[in-house]
């Protein structure tokens, strides 16, 4: 029991400061009847500096000096005793999966006869690697059986329409794997007589929708050829073993890796040395936390070497650069200095993802009043190009801002912006154009000329992986009813006459624009239709900044200002409780 | 000297979260028939009892009588670090100023072991009167806490009266009113089909009580171990909402009634 001596000084310091699990020894404990007053207080708490973390690791020195081939195992002895460590760990923890066959050391060696080719292997082992892409092995069981009994060989794959393929695969996600594997298949046995390739050129060349890895997965889990193979797995394991501290996602890296998985390939027993290595990735040698006290490789990790005995391994890499006829690797990056992530997880080596570069662009929304076939207001949506951001989905009027100063100009002088007078009667002329006899705007040129022009609304951004875009959103109502036009906007900003300072440039930029757009191909749309359809986020944001935007005008008119009171009021007082005092009496 | 070792250890996470927000610090009585802890909240309107028998925990193993006091907020904390599928071990000696928990991970292959920091706790013990109550609702403990939670948002009392058609549960607010009404569900056979547990009401006598949303809204923390609530009431008497533990024991709360200003 805690005498609360601290407390009772000070009682105010109570409860601030955590505690350490352990009392420092200072803190007098008694075991005897404590006085009342003590008692009724709650346990001693004696505000404890905490001690400062202590760094995990000597600081980092920032990368040393090393040559290309310190990133090999030494000596082809040190590259076997890996092999055989990682092989004999492998055959003791390797998971049954549905689709492997299990790693046997004894019967390993049958692996190394030339085999019979078993294009039904091969047919399975393609599709469990195609479903692994992205997914979970736990969620790839089930799928696996399904998948196998409904399509047993590559042809009744080939022969089930591809509905019933989505159907099977539905709840898998990239729904595109289904449809290549599809593909695959009729390829395969309309041209390569329902047989899969078994080197992994010809199977990149011959098949659609195999990759590299999937090529090497398949001429070596299957066919048994000495083919290497590289996934993210691979990636973080052989980075890791070979202290590669290079960009992995650029070209460079991704050829080291491959390099490397071809040098330690296990030609004995491909197959099973890439499913080994990817399973101690999957395993042991994870992301963020591996499991390195259960690695068998331990002994020749260079990063786990770097992490606990870092004098050795900056010696080995200095070492390495004294032997004749080296080359100096350049690939390396120097490691993150940051102390919350042990160096062991610092492999692999991503560069720093560049801060999304900054657009910006006009998106003209058109509203066109209710007609006779409409009973809505309808939106004008044009189709996006067919290449590019958001191929083909369709959008409010985009008009992109045409280089970087042309923005900075926008944003410093609003008028200058292409939301005028000027810009809607483009739009106005252009859409008479194309949509020929509209009852709404019979005479364009005279209607432009009237209109009060587009009203920039606000402006919202929307952040893709790689762009971060402000949409300065307008407003351009095609109603032929101008005095209620007027009534309810205010006064355009833009619309003050001085218009004919536009730059023609950016005019002209306009005016191409919206014909290309119009050209490829543009709808009118109600609002409950928009909200049913697929457009893009960005979209959808503008079109709620200017719902908002309406929402907000028309509430401000004092007619919407309704006085609100309930029409009846019952008074609801809280009522009191009765404590349980009342009814059980202290012991 | 106290062990006591429990397989299902995230039992005493859920039992935690279900005392924590009602008491802050309360003593754990344990003896040689298992652990018990009585407190009131601070405003003494509502009390809860727990009972972790002995034969709940395998081994289990206290020779002298213990009373453990802690606050309910840190313990909480720490059993926060168990997982889910721990065996948490609680060991405490007859002298010590510390509760040593141990979480072991179902393979054995993660041993935590965390004190805390024990406090003297001036508790009152109430004697809870043992009495026969005129009405008994036994219904399921999800369907109680979704009722609790709907009817919190109108005001912050509620009304439950039990007759033999059913029991309801009524109030009104400032937006407006609202009732649930259950039936009992006689037929045993009924309820696997449809899923949710039948309600089923004993009494002697009809009752309507007044209790705190607030209150109940606590109580329904308990909910996720017991797939039942078993709610009994007398006019003008605290209630008794009891939730079962497993084959272990069980939470029991009691809450005083809301009272007419007149009186």
């Amino acid at each position: 029991m805690l005498v609360p001596c601290a407390v009772r000084r000070n009682p105010k310091r109570q409860c601030r400061q955590p505690e350490p699990l352990l009392d420092p020894p200072a803190l007098p404990s008694t075991t005897g009847p404590l006085p009342a007053s003590v008692r009724n207080s709650i346990a001693a708490r004696r505000p404890a500096k905490a001690p400062k973390p202590m760094p995990l690791t000597a600081p980092t020195p920032p990368t040393l000096a090393h040559a290309t081939t310190f990133h090999q195992f030494s000596a082809a002895t040190t590259t076997h005793s890996v092999q055989a460590a990682l092989l004999e760990w492998y055959a003791l923890n390797q998971r049954r999966l549905p689709w492997r066959i299990p790693y046997d050391p004894v019967l390993a060696p049958s692996d190394t006869k030339p085999q019979s080719l078993d294009p039904q292997r091969a047919y399975e082992v393609w599709v469990s690697e195609i479903m692994l892409q992205q997914t979970q092995v736990k969620t790839v069981i089930g799928y696996y059986h399904r998948w196998m009994d409904a399509f047993p060989t590559i042809q009744a794959l080939a022969d089930a329409p591809l509905e019933q393929v989505y159907e099977i695969w539905a709840g898998l996600g990239y729904y595109s794997r289904a449809r290549r594997l599809h593909e695959g298949a009729q390829h395969v046995c309309r041209a390569l007589q329902g047989q899969l390739p078994s080197q992994p050129d010809v199977l990149l060349r011959e098949v659609p929708g195999v990759g590299r890895y999937t090529a090497g997965a398949i001429a070596s889990i299957a066919y048994g050829q000495p083919a290497e193979l590289v996934d993210g797995n691979v990636i973080r394991v052989l980075t890791r073993w070979l202290a590669f501290s290079g960009d992995t996602t650029r070209a460079s890296g991704v050829q080291w890796t491959w390099q490397a998985a071809q040098q330690l390939l296990d030609r004995s027993v491909p197959g099973h040395w890439n499913q080994a290595l990817m399973e101690l990735g999957a395993t042991l040698c994870t992301p963020t936390q591996p499991r390195c006290a259960q690695c068998p490789v331990k002994p020749w990790c260079k990063a786990y070497q770097q992490m606990h005995r870092p004098t050795q391994f900056a010696q080995e890499a200095q070492s390495s650069l004294e032997a004749p006829e080296i080359e100096e690797c350049h690939l390396c990056l120097p490691l993150d200095p940051s102390l919350d992530k042990s160096i062991i997880t610092q492999y692999p080596r991503k560069q720093p993802k560049k801060p999304p570069r900054e657009e910006d662009c006009d998106v003209y929304i058109i509203e066109k009043p209710p007609t006779h076939h409409a009973q809505d207001p309808t939106y004008l949506l044009v189709k996006r190009p067919s290449e590019g951001l958001l191929a083909n989905l369709w959008e409010p009027l985009t008009i992109e801002a045409l280089n970087a100063s042309e923005c900075l100009a926008g944003q410093a002088n609003s008028s200058s912006s292409t939301s005028s007078r000027a810009f809607s009667s483009i739009v106005i002329s252009r859409l008479s154009a194309f949509t020929g006899d509209n009852p709404c705007f019979s005479d364009a040129t005279e209607f432009a000329a009237r209109h009060p022009g587009a009203v920039l609304v606000g402006s919202v951004v929307h952040v893709f992986s790689h762009i971060r875009k402000t949409y300065r959103v307008h407003h351009i109502r095609l109603d032929n009813d101008h005095a209620s036009t007027q009534l309810i906007d205010e006064p355009p900003h833009s619309c003050n006459g001085e218009d004919d300072k536009h730059d023609p440039q950016l005019l002209a930029h306009a005016r191409q624009s919206l014909d290309s757009s119009l050209a490829r191909s543009f709808i009118w749309v109600s609002a409950t239709e928009l909200s049913t359809m697929a457009i893009a986020t960005a979209s959808k944001k503008a079109f709620k900044l200017l719902n908002d935007w309406k929402a907000q005008r028309s509430s401000k008119s004092p007619k919407h200002l309704a006085r609100k009171r309930p029409r009846s009021t019952t008074a609801t007082k809280p009522k009191p409780n009765a404590t349980l005092d009342h009814f059980f009496a202290t012991k | 000297m106290l062990e006591a070792r429990l397989t299902q250890g995230s039992l005493l996470k859920k039992i935690i979260e279900a005392i924590k927000d009602l008491v802050q610090d309360a003593n754990f009585d344990c003896s040689d028939s298992g652990i018990s802890l009585q407190a009131m909240d601070s405003a003494h309107v509502a009390l809860c009892a727990l009972l972790l028998k002995s034969d709940g925990f395998e081994p289990y193993r206290c020779d002298r009588n213990l009373s453990l006091g802690i606050n309910l907020n840190s313990l909480s904390k720490m059993l926060k670090c168990s997982g889910n599928d721990d065996v948490i071990t609680l060991k405490a000696d007859d002298e010590g100023d510390i509760l040593t928990m141990l979480f072991e991970s179902p393979n054995q292959d993660r041993l935590c072991e965390y004190e805390l920091k024990l406090m003297d706790i001036d508790s009152e013990h109430l004697g809870i009167p043992e009495q026969e109550f005129d009405c008994t609702v036994k219904m399921s403990s999800t369907e109680f806490a979704r009722i609790v939670r709907d009817l919190s948002t109108l005001n912050e009392s509620v009304t439950i009266s039990a007759t033999k058609e059913g029991v309801r549960f009524a109030t009104a607010g400032e937006m407006g009113k609202g009732s649930v009404f259950l039936k009992p569900n006689s037929s045993v056979d009924d309820s696997s089909s449809s899923g949710s547990l039948p309600t089923t009401i004993q009494l002697s006598e009809p009752v309507s009580v007044t209790l705190s949303l607030k209150y109940l809204n606590n109580f329904t923390k308990a909910a996720p171990l017991s797939d039942t609530v078993t709610l009994q009431m007398t006019n003008d008497i605290p209630v008794l909402i009891d939730f079962s533990v497993g084959e272990i024991g069980y939470i029991r709360y009691f809450l005083a009634p809301k009272i007419n200003e007149e009186e």
